[in-house]
């Protein structure tokens, strides 16, 4: 009974993955990569900084905003000390006084969170529009001009660069693994925009038009996941969201297991929690795909990576649990078996319906990479074979780790801060 | 306001083409699978041919009174044996696979197990001309639910088998194959629960399945001069 369930299992996973990725094939192929306009407005832009903690990246995030390739009369940068317990608003006054000429404001704040401190700078701020840049991020000098010509479209909220893991000599496995799980997100986030499904604005740049985010009603400061909720929002109102790959920003990624958890535990958290919080999107025509797809697998997306990983792990250990227990009773005595052993398996023994499944998804995900990597300006093997390997071998499993504790969090009703 | 619209096209392509995908599989396996009848109905002319022509030796032998040549077919009927159960095996596991050709396999099946009582006989001639060189066990199991053991007990067997070579010789029946013959040995031992091993003509059932040492002590009293043997003495 067992062996039937696993099949009928596997077979189903086969099945949605293969046309998961047929159909964001489909859209790569017949839907258009959305094109910027043209401007020559340098309107004004507050770029806001909420920090909690930071004195060890605060400076190089500022000093890689104030190299911004844009006229410095109209930029603005709004520092919001959420209350940090370290020297990050003494490290942003030095600044301040290293850069009279800019216009740098510090604000500083009991700890109230991130959507409060991003409201707090949006009351201040005099900017046409409004950028959330993460603490420990770094922008590239164009990032302005490329995105500003997005917004001669109509009905765009917010303009998102490419995120990528920054490059560093010091970056380990775990880091590098992740930058290829950070480019074919990039990916897959264009190719949600080509059908305005994006449903999250990361925290490393993402450039809002003020008045909408006014509109809107600002942040909301009790979300574990500000950022996805406000893109939900604004795909409630129906506004559209752009990913870019014209320009990169930067950001640390976690070094360690531990620390990829607990930051991938508030994401997951989020992503379900928020998903949940607008579920009267889900299936509802008036969102398009949006609904009918983007909102049923965010909720749902958990289930099915921690149905996987159950599966894989069964599939993996059973087999071995099996032989030592087959191996045990005959009391271990493995010299008979090894003396007199036949190879008795020929090709004509192979599951081949599974197989040809296998490849071609194996060969699907392989375009993925490739070709995230070639949109993205990346190399595939830019660190070598192993963290590809890793990526491909390893990374799903720490991501179930992570679901494994959201269902926990979620069930326990466990929630965290940023 | 951004136009909305739900990709109706790209989601029935999308179903299409993993359809088209999946078919093929199923089209790859479903040739997969005949090929693999064809090489067990190949497989199994083989095997009677290898049996007639045993069963020729044999006689050939006993009517010269030839014990010494006892080693020579032995190693034959071991040879058979084993390729018999291997190919079995292999039926029994791709019948699992089957997705359309139940019925062919099950009359595979049948010819198989028909073809390992053929060698069974064979072997109690072989016996009687050899002395107690040989022995004999058929293993009963069941592949539906009612066997929780079989798997133990399978273990224990190819263990034996591994350690004994062609001194033990095990025909393994599957209970559930409608053949007149197996349901006769059924009924004529007793056999109502699974596994049962018949070891030579005494029926053994396993509490839930013959062990290891209680196999060793069995084999050990009928084939006392094996190395395994005189090494436990």
């Amino acid at each position: 009974m067992i062996e039937i369930l696993i099949t009928i299992f596997t077979w189903t996973i086969y099945f949605f993955s293969l046309f998961f990725v047929t159909f964001w094939l489909t859209t790569l192929l017949t839907e258009e990569e959305q094109k910027e306009g043209t401007t020559d407005k340098t309107p004004l832009v507050t770029i806001t900084i909420p920090a909690y903690n930071e004195e060890d990246t605060i400076e190089k995030t500022l000093l890689s905003v104030l190299q911004l390739d844009y006229p410095r009369q109209q930029m603005e940068v709004i520092v919001v000390n959420d209350g940090s317990r370290d020297a990050t608003a003494q490290k942003v006054v030095e600044i301040q006084q290293k850069f009279p000429e800019r216009k740098i404001i510090l604000i500083n704040q009991e700890n109230k969170g991130k959507g409060a401190a991003l409201n707090a700078a949006l009351t201040q701020a005099q900017g046409e529009y409004f950028i959330c840049m993460d603490a420990d991020s770094t922008v590239q000098a164009n990032a302005l001009r490329m995105m500003l010509p997005y917004f001669t479209q109509p009905d765009v909220a917010v303009v998102l660069p490419c995120l990528k893991v920054e490059d560093s000599s010091s970056n380990n496995l775990i880091q590098k693994m992740q930058r290829y799980e950070y480019i074919i997100n990039m990916f897959y986030k264009e190719l949600m925009g080509r059908l305005d499904c994006i449903h999250v604005a990361p925290g490393p740049f993402s450039m809002y038009k003020a008045a909408v985010l006014k509109i809107v009603g600002g942040f909301d400061e009790h979300n574990l996941t500000e950022d996805l909720e406000m893109a939900i929002r604004l795909q409630k109102y129906h506004y559209k969201l752009i990913q870019t790959f014209k320009t990169n920003v930067y950001t640390i990624a976690p070094g360690t297991l531990k620390g990829v958890y607990q930051q991938r535990n508030r994401w997951y958290k989020g992503s379900f929690l928020n998903t949940l919080a607008y579920k009267n999107l889900i299936w509802n025509k008036r969102f398009g795909d949006f609904g009918f797809m983007q909102m049923p697998l965010s909720l749902v997306s958990g289930l099915i990576t921690l149905s996987i990983l159950i599966f894989l792990i069964y599939r993996l250990a059973e087999p071995v649990i099996r032989k030592i227990y087959q191996w045990n009773l005959i009391d271990y005595d493995l010299s008979p078996l090894i003396q007199n052993f036949v190879w008795t398996y020929s090709l004509i023994d192979l599951n081949y319906s599974l197989i040809i499944v296998s490849v071609i998804l194996l060969t699907f995900t392989f375009f993925v990479i490739k070709r995230a990597h070639s949109l993205t300006g990346e190399r595939v093997l830019r660190y070598g074979m192993i963290p590809l390997f890793f990526y491909l071998a390893i990374y799903f499993f720490i991501l179930g780790a992570v679901w494994i504790g959201v269902a926990f969090d979620v069930i326990r009703r466990k929630h965290q801060r940023w | 306001m951004v136009e909305r619209k739900i990709s109706t096209e790209k989601y029935f392509f999308a179903f299409f083409l993993t359809v088209i995908v999946f078919l093929l599989g199923l089209f790859l396996g479903l040739v997969i699978e005949g090929k693999r009848i064809s090489v067990a109905e190949q497989s199994y002319q083989e095997l009677e041919l290898e049996l007639a022509s045993t069963q020729l030796q044999f006689t050939f032998l006993n009517w010269l009174g030839e014990e010494e040549s006892c080693p020579l077919i032995q190693e034959v009927l071991g040879a058979n044996l084993f390729q018999l159960e291997l190919l079995s095996q292999k039926l029994a596991e791709h019948a699992d696979d089957s997705t359309i050709s139940d019925d062919e396999f099950v009359r595979l099946k049948r010819l198989y197990s028909l073809e390992e009582l053929r060698y069974w006989f064979l072997a109690d001639k072989v016996q009687e001309l050899c002395d107690d060189a040989i022995m004999r066990i058929i293993y009963f199991y069941s592949t539906d639910d009612n066997c929780p053991s079989c798997a133990e007990q399978a273990v224990v067997l190819g263990y034996f088998k591994k350690v004994f070579g062609q001194s033990l010789l095990v025909f393994s029946l599957d209970e559930r194959v409608d053949e007149p013959m197996i349901q006769l040995i059924k009924k004529t031992y007793n056999v109502t629960s699974y596994p049962t091993l018949l070891v030579e003509k005494e029926k053994i059932v396993g509490e839930p399945f013959v062990g290891k040492d209680e196999l060793m002590e069995l084999v050990c009293g009928s084939l006392p001069k094996e190395e395994a043997c005189r090494e436990g003495s």
